[in-house]
């Protein structure tokens, strides 16, 4: 990859949904650029697209028009596979509802992604064990998902999008399922975590608090992307 | 209208249309293959009954003596003695139309005048012959010239006979041929005429080489006091030797000789459908734990308990009632495949039975509709009461429920266990002859047994995930844990697998060792190299001329030559086969005696000065008739009851019905019946058993086709006749299996809906559809090898008790058990199979999830 070149690239892109006796169109025309390392935050009213937006980053769903480029590479010209590998490879995912696998410990949710990878052995483990200690979690790694708190179980997830190494981290409200103060916990680890890795993040949030962590704010409005004054710093 | 709180319940059913599909499929299944046997087995009942209607007509009683019938000149006495009462000569046997294999007849010879007095003369006719306004036996009467008969319409049109065609018929005694004079129309009678054939008797005396003699006298005494005297005053009139039976006896003792066949079938049947019960039982629980939410908010908004309990319990309904009205249509045209199997099976083993038709009884569809309805309700009242429970506005979540499923797991295996350990030794050891404990038993085992598999499938699980080495096998250890999981739908489906599979090896495990049993019984019996017997399709109880005996020990390389002779006989409980050879050394060692000394048995058989006279009595006779050796047994011989005494019983597959063989002496001694039914040659050392075959045969005519056959051939044939009466069985295993895998199927699918997110979260992670799909064909394949282990050992205690209380209850046999590790090794790869099949469209369905899902909110 070209060290100039953006992280996320949108040009001219454009989607929308069948709706009742039309077509309801979330983004229009959108243009972004990102730069690998930048933590940009997007904000904007339930419904304004900004799920969509992340679904297209991340290959899920497929733009109706325009290019979408992530690391380089126009992610609408790639077939469902080599969107998949590409999530794989390049793509750590955040989920509101942690989205933990129930049947897996958790030092098994982290060791998944390495595993699909086909990374294995003594190196999987020494980065299960050195993730869990970065999330303040070491010592979980045989326990269950579903005998953590809400936070616990967020860290985990936050230990799992990055311990993979992805390029760009995707975080859809992920603090929105947490009480404000295990909130702020979780979003100051993952945006230390994300600095200190040198990772790209994009948050989805309407939360102010949590969007000033980020080095640039977006509105999705009207299908577009319009910067956002930073708010002012908490006192 | 429909209240909103039952619409919503409505809308969930069709909104998981697959689901609720595979419901009504299983119960429609369940419901077909009960309501197809019960047919089927009421069709050939009916058929039965129909045919000896036709016979018996108006007839109260019979006067009967041994089986070569008794002289005419008792009619006549009776007749010339101004009897007053209705009389009516018959001669009956049953003939088959030469060189077309499976076509057979009850020949009926009928005097045309005494018939009308019996009422029998109301059937219509069509054909040559004065049959006007008479009916038939007007044209019967009519007739003079010899030889001539009429057919029934659906047998005259199967053979493809017009009045006037010439029809060989092979006769109890050689061949004979009769015209075609008439066609018999049943129509509009209840009376099923299909497979009988009317002659004169005259012509049929003559044809039959029975001259003077007639089968029977039917009689039609009144009612009441007035019928008792006269049957008193006719046994007084009637030479010693001759009885009087009521025509039902006879009816319910041809009924009794298939009870135990038909009852098994009928026990098999409900297994099936308490198979596709565990169906209705799954999908109301996954509808009811789906709708947790909606149902407080019902609850919220004051929609009763009851409501709630009713609506689910109306969907229940609603389900059953779609899944039993389908379930009825497949069990009538599956029913229609049965009979003939079952037909078969009577054919081979009991009676000839000729079953035109499948008889749509309204009371066995009501059977039907009722099981399946009530099937349903019972299945839906665990989810309504779960449904009655949730309280207003508290979202109870699905991890809820199996966390309580969990809780209950140990206790259900306690209790499974505590049921199996007072069951098993009660189903083995309670002695009581009736099949009804035994059944109810087996399936108090079979509930047993599903209420020990979570238990067992959460160790076997919990071994699954310890065995797979730590940091690989991500996607087997999640597939097993998945299971352990999901355990309230995951058990449920690996229960119903388990039932129909340990079905599947108890029953399989029971026929192989039936079929060791009888093979090692047959090696046993068939002592002689060649069997020759009355061949070209000859009828039940044809026999071959005495003259053929000398003939036979005539030809190089013979040692000696055993005439056997067989007759059905009469008891005071009905007919046994008896059988009478003369017991010589090569004979004795073909028995296996259960109980009596052989030496003193086989002395008291040739010791014709005997008072009374020895018969040994066949094991399943014994059991019926509970005889020990030394207990007697009445028989009607030619010269009346006489007694005759069991010096010993032995071990005899041949009839369920039971067998008694004496010597050879001793019957030509009570029964004036020339002929023999079968013929063993023993050959000398040396001798070209294949060329002696060729000249035997040479010895055929068309008068007196002959069967020749070596022992291996008699084996092989006699295993065939095994293979075939076990067919029926053969299909019902198949579709409980199916039954099973549409709860596979349906268990699956609910999962599918429930991981949505979850498998959406894996593809969010970059697991492509194909590792999906994987994951979940491992989740399926593991459940399906727990099915298929925990088959295994289910399946030998079934077979266990099925070998050693059913079959010993039923037909009164006693079966080595034996096991086939072939078998269990099937069952096994068959469960994983199965599954794999079942678990193909919901592994496709969960590939295919959406990733997108897994960022939309809750």
């Amino acid at each position: 990859m070209n060290g100039a070149e953006p992280m996320v690239r949108l040009q001219g892109v454009s989607h929308g949904y069948p709706e009742a006796g039309g077509w309801h169109r979330v983004l229009a025309d959108a243009a972004l650029e990102i730069a690998a390392g930048e933590a940009v935050a997007l904000v904007g009213r339930s419904g304004s697209g900004k799920s969509t937006l992340l679904n297209l980053i991340s290959g899920i769903d497929r733009p109706q028009a325009g290019s979408l480029q992530v690391g380089g590479i126009d992610i609408t010209t790639l077939s469902e596979r080599e969107r998949t590998l590409l999530r794989r490879r390049r793509i750590g995912f955040v989920f509101q509802f942690f989205n933990l696998l129930p049947t897996l410990t958790v030092a098994e949710n982290l060791r998944l992604p390495l595993q699909l990878l086909g990374r294995g052995g003594r190196a999987a483990d020494r980065a299960v064990a050195d993730m869990l200690t970065a999330v303040d979690l070491a010592g979980y790694g045989d326990r269950f998902p579903d005998t953590l708190s809400g936070g616990e179980q967020q860290r985990v997830a936050v230990a799992r999008a990055l311990i993979h190494e992805p390029d760009l981290i995707l975080a859809d409200e992920p603090t929105g399922n947490l009480d404000p103060t295990t909130g702020n916990r979780v979003a100051e680890l993952l945006d230390q975590l994300v600095r200190r890795f040198g990772k790209t993040l994009i948050l989805v949030t309407h939360s102010p608090d949590l969007a000033r962590h980020a080095d640039r704010i977006l509105r999705l409005q009207q299908g577009r992307l319009v910067p956002e004054p930073a708010p002012p710093a908490a006192p | 209208m429909i209240a909103l709180h039952v619409r919503a319940g409505w809308r969930h059913l069709t909104r998981h249309r697959w689901l609720t599909a595979l419901s009504v499929l299983g119960i429609a299944l369940g419901v077909g293959v009960v309501v197809a046997v019960d047919l089927a087995s009421t069709s050939a009942r009916l058929a039965l009954k129909t045919s000896m209607a036709a016979v018996v007509g108006e007839a109260t009683h019979q006067i009967l003596a041994g089986p070569d019938g008794l002289p005419e000149t008792v009619y006549r006495d009776l007749r010339l003695g101004g009897w007053e009462t209705p009389l009516a000569p018959i001669i009956e046997a049953t003939v088959s139309v030469a060189d077309r294999p499976g076509h057979s007849f009850r020949l009926l010879g009928v005097d045309g005048t005494a018939e009308f007095a019996l009422g029998r003369g109301r059937m219509g006719a069509t054909g040559a012959g004065p049959a006007t306004g008479d009916g038939l036996l007007g044209a019967v009467r009519g007739v003079t010239q010899p030889g001539q008969a009429w057919v029934s319409g659906r047998a005259a049109a199967a053979l493809g006979l017009v009045p006037g065609d010439p029809l060989e018929l092979l006769l109890p005694l050689g061949r004979g041929t009769v015209t075609v004079a008439g066609v018999l129309d049943d129509a509009g009678t209840d009376r099923d005429l299909s497979g009988l054939m009317l002659m004169d008797i005259a012509a049929a005396q003559e044809l039959l080489a029975m001259d003077g003699r007639i089968s029977r006298i039917d009689v039609r005494l009144p009612e009441g006091r007035a019928g008792e005297q006269a049957l008193a005053a006719l046994q007084a009139r009637l030479p010693t030797g001759l009885r009087v039976e009521t025509t039902g006896s006879r009816v319910r003792a041809m009924e009794g000789m298939t009870r135990a066949f038909e009852f098994n079938l009928m026990a098999m049947s409900l297994l099936a459908l308490v198979v596709g019960l565990y169906l209705i039982y799954n999908t109301l629980s996954f509808a009811v734990v789906q709708r947790r939410p909606l149902l407080g908010i019902l609850r919220t908004v004051g929609v009763t308990r009851g409501q709630v309990f009713r609506a689910i319990l109306g969907e229940a309904l609603l389900l059953g009632l779609a899944g039993t009205l389908l379930g009825l249509l497949l069990g009538t045209a599956l029913a229609q495949f049965l009979v003939g199997l079952v037909g078969r099976t009577i054919n081979d083993i009991y009676y000839t039975l000729q079953i035109s038709q499948l008889a749509l009884s309204p009371w066995g569809l009501t059977k039907g509709l009722l099981l399946g309805l009530a099937g349903s309700a019972l299945a839906a009242l665990p989810a309504a009461w779960e449904a009655a429970r949730t309280p207003p506005r508290r979202v109870l979540n699905r991890s809820d429920l199996e966390a309580r499923t969990r809780r209950l797991v140990p206790r259900l295996a306690a209790l499974g266990l505590l049921l199996a350990v007072v069951v098993l030794p009660l189903l083995l050891l309670w002695p009581s002859r009736s099949l009804v404990p035994v059944y109810a038993g087996l399936i108090a085992l079979v509930l047993a047994a599903s209420l020990v598999i979570p238990a067992l499938t959460v160790g076997l699980m919990g071994l699954v995930v310890r065995l797979t080495p730590a940091g690989r096998g991500l996607l087997l250890r999640m597939a097993a844990r998945g299971v352990v999981r999901s355990l309230s739908r995951t058990g449920l489906a690996i229960a119903a697998l388990t039932v129909a599979l340990s079905t599947a090896v108890g029953v399989g495990t029971m026929i192989y060792s039936f079929r060791g049993s009888v093979t090692d019984w047959l090696e046993r019996t068939l002592s002689a190299q060649i069997y020759v017997s009355p061949g070209g399709g000859a009828p039940r109880g044809a026999r071959l001329p005495d003259s053929l005996l000398p003939t036979l020990a005539a030809l190089p390389g013979m040692a000696e030559v055993v005439g056997i002779r067989a007759a059905p006989i009469d008891t005071p409980d009905g007919p046994v086969g008896v059988s009478a050879a003369p017991f010589k050394e090569q004979l004795r060692g073909a028995l296996r005696f259960l109980a009596g000394d052989p030496a003193t048995a086989y002395a008291a058989l040739a010791d014709a000065q005997r008072e009374i006279p020895a018969v040994l009595a066949s094991e399943p006779l014994a059991w019926h008739r509970q005889l020990k050796v030394g207990d007697r047994l009445q028989l009607a011989t030619d010269g009346g009851w006489r007694a005759f005494e069991v010096v010993g019983i032995y071990q005899d597959f041949g009839s369920d019905q039971g067998h008694l063989l004496m010597d050879e002496t001793a019957f030509r001694r009570y029964w004036n019946r020339p002929g023999v039914t079968g013929i063993g040659l023993y050959l000398a050392p040396g001798a070209d058993e294949a060329a002696l075959v060729t000249q035997i045969q040479a010895l055929a005519t068309p008068e007196m086709p002959l069967s020749v056959m070596r022992t291996a051939g008699i084996l092989a044939f006699s295993l065939q006749i095994f293979d075939r009466t076990f067919a029926v069985t053969g299909v019902l295993r198949l579709l409980t299996l199916i039954v099973s895998l549409a709860g596979v199927t349906s268990a699956l699918m609910a999962l599918q809906l429930e991981r949505t997110r979850e498998c959406a979260v894996l593809r969010a992670l970059g697991m492509t559809p194909g590792q999906v799909r994987r994951w979940v064909t491992l989740q399926t394949a593991l459940m399906g090898a727990v099915a298929g282990l925990l088959a295994v050992p289910v399946g030998l205690v079934l077979a266990a008790v099925l070998t050693g209380a059913v079959n010993r209850r039923a037909f009164g046999w006693t079966i080595d058990f034996q096991i086939a590790p072939g078998l269990l090794l099937q069952a096994l790869g068959l469960a994983v199979l199965a599954a794999l099949v079942a678990g193909a469209y919901p592994a496709w369905r969960m590939g295919r999830t959406p990733p997108a899902l897994a960022l939309r909110e809750e």
